[in-house]
Order: structure tokens, then C-alpha cells, then sequence
């Protein structure tokens, strides 16, 4: 099992048409900088690279980064604290009140899979996702975001308007096609997706290989 | 699997041999011999055993070399798994294109019953032979009147048909079949799967004239994919009733992705037979009442059900249930209120349910079912109440006190039961429409004369109204079934 970074994930899902948020890899600080006052401020700084794919878990995520002077603090200190790290992630940061995930998966007795679910911290407490089959035609995915106990939250939320469907099934529709156009791909995580305002954009993605 | 297997020749034999006959009615090789002769099959019947000339007025043979050439072309094998495999070659040679093997002793017993298992399938594929089992219980095909199977009951004939993994679960439901009178056309207990799997059953049952409605029990998959691209074939033209066994051990799942930790066995089954457009049961028994509904009614154009009761808390004890379902407690419409107003006193509920609140007379029920079923946005009717006379008419019977006058009453409630049984069969015949009978006491007695015309005619009964309810809703789903290719 090989997995591609989050960087390399996200670019080949991109390739599927999979919306995700605007970033840019950095070797130095000053790399760093360019590219965080080209994506703007606010940003997130992320480990990338190897072995990097359980990134929260190694203090390897800094959200909400508003200033080059921030920028350098958080900077350093994720670099102290992972030596072995190479590179890092620039991200633009998404707002957004709503989180879901959504997956390919290849199941052993029936192959292909697609998954959606209800994300963030309530996701752990609650398991709520759907799946279908693939291949499958672009209805199955409207009627698996649907199928969601949660899926009230598709709807206006909290002063937040609906969100646009059309667009969360062009994302399922990237990931599941991505997942059959290689062989090798054994997985696909795409976690979180943020709904900011009505748009869903994919924030981080993980491609698991053979 | 290189060739097409021939379950139609299985299902419909010209000829059939029970392939090691017992002389001994605790032996399989009898008792398939016995339940083959007691249903009545027409075509030529042998037997072979080498040591006795003849079992049940049969003529045994020696050995299946004397058995008549072209006189059998399907094969019941009683024998252990050496023996079953060795005896293939001389029966294709006489003409045998398919055999049911009854033997355990093959992949279910460890490796060398795997390797056995394995002899057993190519030697089938090389001879062209199709071979249902290993490790099974047998097969019916009520339009063949053939019971090929070494356990009971032989069911009454009709249109649904059954592939179980479990022998057992296979005689649970056709016992079911015989006790409330549901007809069977083909029953299988599919064994080890060694060469023909639960798709290619699937697959035939789709289509086979003789079948209108499917049930199958699944526990372990040789191919998940073809079995969904089987249940996706059949399930556009006709109900596919899946139940599955053995869902609760997932240890063994690796899941290096997160999507890979939510994707339980469970889930992705469930997945798969919805997506496919089939119906998923909780257990054979609400499978069997799935399928008895489908097979005995006419499937509803919507999803609008109104409830006709004359027993308040099971009426609302349903309108709670529809209310869960995805089915629609319609509101009474104004007209309809108004003509059921000329039937009953004020004190009904004037609502769905529609409670007649004990204000009906000799009339009034045989006249309201075709006034109610009959309205052009009543989609379906659960009726509740029936065999409550006949309840009564019981007691009367039974009774130690009993005069001209009670019974005279017991016979009064008694032909009022039939006349409800009636009015119910007719008017769901007549209107196309389904209508869902529940009551325990076609249980508790079933004598009583309402469920008992019911179950009778060959309609279903159910013993609860949420189970009708499930039911129901089922059918509604499978009438708006929105998957592709439908």
C-alpha cells in the first residue's frame, strides 16, 4: 500500500474535476510566504510529503493563519516538532458551518464502492453515510446524498443557504471516476468537505494505491 | 463457469433417478424416493440399489449402467462424495443433463472435502452436467409435481419460488406456504454453491414463466457482482426477496481508509440489494410475508392507503405504523366522507382510519369495502376487525349454556364473516387494488370463518398489522421502483 500526499491527491482528483481548495507547495519559508500572499490571507499550513498522512495527529495542521508574522511562528514551530518533514502545504482556508466526507472504496465481494457521510467532530458519534456500487449513473449519487439520516443539513442551515447539489454529485462523480479509471487505487478519502456557503469544496483528500 | 447451466431440464425432468435408494425410511435415499412417488411426478421414475429388487413397489437397478437409455435426464444423487463424483461419467452417459447431490462431506468439511468439491465441479463441467448441491436438502417444482428432496413438506402449487442457502430455512418457508395456503412454484436448497451459484438461480427464476416472485436466503457469496448484476437483471420485472444470514463477523475487513472503516459488510449488502432494485427482508419469516403478498395481490399504483377498522386501538396502532412507513395515511377524501356518512350512525371517526365505531349493520362492511377501494385516489386498504364475529360465533358454539337463539347468532356471524372475506377478495379483483387483511386470529383460530375464507382463497392474512403495514410498503417501493433500466 503507497499512499499519494495530500497534494498529489488532490491534483490527480482535480484531474476528475473534484473542487478543492486553492494551495500551493513550499519548500522554505520563503516559499511559504510567496505563496501564502498569492493564495491570501487567511491561510492553513500543513506538513505534506511522506509519511505525513496522519498530519493532525502529529501537530502537523495550523488553521486560520492571518498574517505573514503568524505565518513564520507556526512555521517554525511545525518544523521543531517534525523534523523529517520536507515540505508544507500552503492552503487557502474554507469557511464553512458544514462538514461531510465522501469515499471510493473497493469491497471484497462486490468491488467498487462510493461512499457519502455526515463529517466533522459529530461523525465519530454518529456514523451516518450512504454508498452505492459503482459504476452508477448520476441520479444514484443525488438519491445517496439524500439517504443521509443528516440530510437536513443539505438545506438552508443556520442563516447558511441550500447547498448546491449539482455540485456536491460533480465531486462524488470526480472521486468515483478517478477511483475506476486506475486499478491500483484501492482507496480514496476525501475528508472534509466544507460547505462554504453553498458551495462544497473538498479540503483534504487522500489516494491509496497498491 | 464455462458453460450455461440447465436448470430449466433440473426444474422440469422428462425423467428422474434417485441415485443410491435406501431401503430404510430414516435413509435420504428413501425418503427422496418417497416424496418423489407421493407428489405425483408423471415422467419415468427409477431407482438404483444393488442389493434389494425393489424399494416402495420400485424396481431398483443394479447400478446406473442398467437404468434405460434417454428414459431420465435429471439425476437425484443420494450417494457419499467419492461415490458421487465417480458415478457422473456413467450418468451422462445414459443421458443425464443435470443432478441435485445431496452429500455433506465437501467444502464445508475442510480441505479435503475442498479438494473433492473441486473433482466434483470440473468432472460436472467436462461432462456438460449441471449439478445443483453439494450439501443440500433437494429441490420442488410444483408444475412438474416433483419433490426431489429428503425433508418436508411437499407445498401447494403456485408462482413463488425460493433459492436458500439453508436447507432448513427453505423448510420453514415452505411449511409457512402450506399453512396459509401460498402457492410455491420452484424451492432449492442451494448447498456449497460448487457450480451453480445463487445468481444463475436468480437468473433462471427471472425467467421462468412459472415464477412471479423470488425469495432467496444468502449467507456467503461466490461472486458478489454477478450476484447484484443478477438481482438488477430480474428485479425490473419481477420482486426479488433477499434475506441475509451471517452479517454481524466484520473483524476481518482491513481498513486502511477511512471510507474502508464505514464500508461494514452489512452496509454495503444492503446497498447492493437496493441499489439493484430488489427487497430486502429482515428474516425469513418477513420475507415469506413479502413474498406472499406479492404473489396474492395486486400491486398498488401509489403510495395513498386507507385503513377500514372495527377495532379502534388496532387502528391507530396502524395509523402509528404508516405514519413510520414511507407509505401515505391519506386524508379522507370529502366526497367519500360524505357517501360513507349514508352508511354508518354520526359517531364514526369520519377520518382515516376510517373506525366504524360499532355503527355497522348486516350491510354495511360488504357495501363500504367496494365504496372505499373503489375511489379513484385510494391507492390500497388495510382492513382490521375481521373474525371479531366469528369470535363470538365461537363462544356460542362452544358454549355449555347454548339456546336456539345463540345459535342462530353464531350462524348469523359466521355467514357475515364469509360475506366480508368475499366482499374483500372481490373487491381488490375487481378494482386492481391490494387489500391488506391483519388479524391474530387467523392464528389463534383458524377455523374462524373470516380468515379462514381468506387463507382459503389463497389470500394472505396477516397476523399483525405491522407487518402488513412492511408488507405494503414494500409493494408501494417495488410500484414506484425508480432504479435503472426500469
Amino acid at each position: 500500500m503507497k499512499s499519494l500526499t495530500e497534494f498529489e491527491s488532490k491534483r490527480l482528483l482535480n484531474e476528475f474535476g473534484l473542487v478543492s481548495c486553492k494551495e500551493s507547495v513550499a519548500k522554505s519559508f520563503e516559499e511559504a510566504s510567496s505563496a501564502a500572499s498569492e493564495i491570501g490571507y487567511p491561510i492553513v499550513l500543513k506538513i505534506s510529503g511522506d509519511g505525513t498522512e496522519h498530519k493532525s495527529e502529529l501537530g502537523g495542521v495550523k488553521l486560520g493563519i492571518n498574517n505573514e508574522a503568524d505565518l513564520s511562528l507556526a512555521y517554525n514551530e511545525m518544523q521543531i516538532n517534525n523534523s523529517e518533514v520536507s515540505e508544507f502545504l500552503i492552503c487557502e482556508h474554507i469557511a464553512g458551518k458544514r462538514e461531510f466526507i465522501a469515499g471510493y472504496h473497493i469491497d471484497r465481494d462486490f468491488g467498487p464502492t462510493l461512499m457519502f457521510g455526515l463529517g466533522g467532530i459529530f461523525a465519530e458519534a454518529f456514523t451516518d453515510v450512504s454508498f452505492r456500487l459503482l459504476p452508477c449513473p448520476r441520479e444514484e449519487l443525488l438519491r445517496m446524498v439524500h439517504e443521509l439520516k443528516s440530510n437536513v443539513l443539505l438545506n438552508q442551515f443556520r442563516s447558511e443557504p441550500d447547498v448546491d447539489l449539482e455540485a456536491l454529485a460533480d465531486i462524488l462523480e470526480a472521486i468515483a471516476e478517478c477511483g475506476l479509471a486506475d486499478p491500483s487505487i484501492q482507496a480514496i478519502d476525501v475528508n472534509p468537505i466544507l460547505i462554504n456557503g453553498n458551495r462544497p469544496i473538498a479540503v483534504d483528500a487522500l489516494v491509496i494505491k497498491l | 463457469m464455462n458453460f450455461q447451466p440447465n436448470l430449466d431440464t433440473l426444474f422440469n425432468p422428462k425423467g428422474i433417478a434417485v441415485i443410491g435408494a435406501s431401503t430404510h425410511p430414516g435413509k435420504f435415499g428413501f425418503v427422496a424416493l418417497h416424496n418423489i412417488l407421493a407428489a405425483g411426478f408423471e415422467g419415468n421414475v427409477f431407482a438404483t440399489n444393488p442389493k434389494t429388487p425393489e424399494i416402495l413397489g420400485v424396481q431398483t437397478l443394479e447400478s446406473v449402467k442398467s437404468i434405460p437409455e434417454s428414459s431420465i435426464d435429471v439425476a437425484m444423487i443420494c450417494l457419499g462424495p467419492e461415490q458421487t463424483i465417480a458415478v457422473l461419467p456413467e450418468l451422462a452417459e445414459k443421458g443425464v443433463k443435470a443432478g441435485f447431490v445431496v452429500s455433506g462431506g465437501f467444502r464445508e468439511s475442510g480441505f479435503e472435502g475442498t479438494e473433492l468439491e473441486k473433482e466434483l465441479v470440473e468432472v460436472a463441467n467436462s461432462l456438460e452436467m449441471t449439478i445443483a448441491g453439494p450439501n443440500g436438502q433437494g429441490f420442488v417444482s410444483t408444475p412438474a409435481n416433483l419433490c426431489s428432496q429428503i425433508v418436508s413438506p411437499y407445498p401447494p402449487t403456485g408462482n413463488l419460488s425460493i433459492a436458500s442457502q439453508s436447507g432448513n430455512i427453505l423448510s420453514a418457508m415452505l411449511n409457512q406456504a402450506r399453512a396459509k395456503n401460498i402457492g410455491i412454484a420452484r424451492a432449492i436448497s442451494i448447498g456449497n454453491q460448487a457450480q451453480v451459484d445463487i445468481a444463475e438461480y436468480i437468473r433462471y427464476f427471472g425467467r421462468d414463466p412459472e415464477t412471479k416472485v423470488i425469495v432467496s436466503y444468502v449467507e456467503g457469496l461466490p461472486n458478489g457482482r454477478d450476484f447484484y448484476d443478477s438481482l438488477k437483471e430480474v428485479s425490473c420485472g419481477k420482486p426479488v426477496i433477499i434475506i441475509r444470514g451471517g452479517t454481524t463477523s466484520d473483524g476481518a475487513k482491513a481498513a486502511s481508509s477511512h471510507t474502508g472503516s464505514m464500508a461494514s459488510d452489512q452496509k454495503i449488502f444492503e446497498t447492493a440489494v437496493t441499489q439493484a432494485g430488489a427487497i430486502l427482508a429482515s428474516d425469513p419469516n418477513e420475507a415469506f410475508e413479502f413474498a406472499a403478498a406479492f404473489a396474492t395481490k395486486p400491486l398498488p399504483n401509489g403510495r395513498k392507503v386507507i385503513v377500514v377498522t372495527t377495532a379502534g386501538g388496532w387502528g391507530v396502532i396502524t395509523a402509528d405504523a404508516i405514519s413510520r412507513s414511507r407509505l401515505d395515511l391519506m386524508e379522507l377524501p370529502q366526497d367519500l366522507e360524505e357517501q360513507i356518512n349514508q352508511f354508518l350512525p354520526p359517531r364514526w371517526s369520519k377520518n382515516n382510519p376510517v373506525d366504524l365505531a360499532g355503527g355497522e349493520t348486516r350491510d354495511t362492511i360488504p357495501s363500504l369495502i367496494p365504496l372505499i377501494l373503489g375511489h379513484p385516489q385510494v391507492d390500497s386498504m388495510i382492513f382490521l376487525g375481521l373474525g371479531i364475529q366469528g369470535n363470538v360465533a365461537r363462544t356460542y358454539k362452544e358454549s355449555p349454556v347454548a339456546t336456539a337463539e345463540t345459535e342462530k347468532m353464531a350462524n348469523f356471524h359466521i355467514s357475515q364473516e364469509k360475506r366480508y372475506a368475499q366482499a374483500i377478495i372481490k373487491s381488490s379483483k375487481d378494482f386492481g387494488k391490494p387489500v391488506f387483511v391483519a388479524t391474530e386470529i387467523g392464528i389463534t383460530d383458524t377455523h374462524n370463518a373470516g380468515p379462514k375464507a381468506l387463507i382459503d382463497a389463497g389470500e394472505t392474512c396477516f397476523s399483525s398489522p405491522l407487518s402488513a403495514v412492511k408488507a405494503l410498503e414494500a409493494m408501494a417501493n417495488f410500484s414506484h421502483r425508480e432504479h435503472e433500466g426500469c
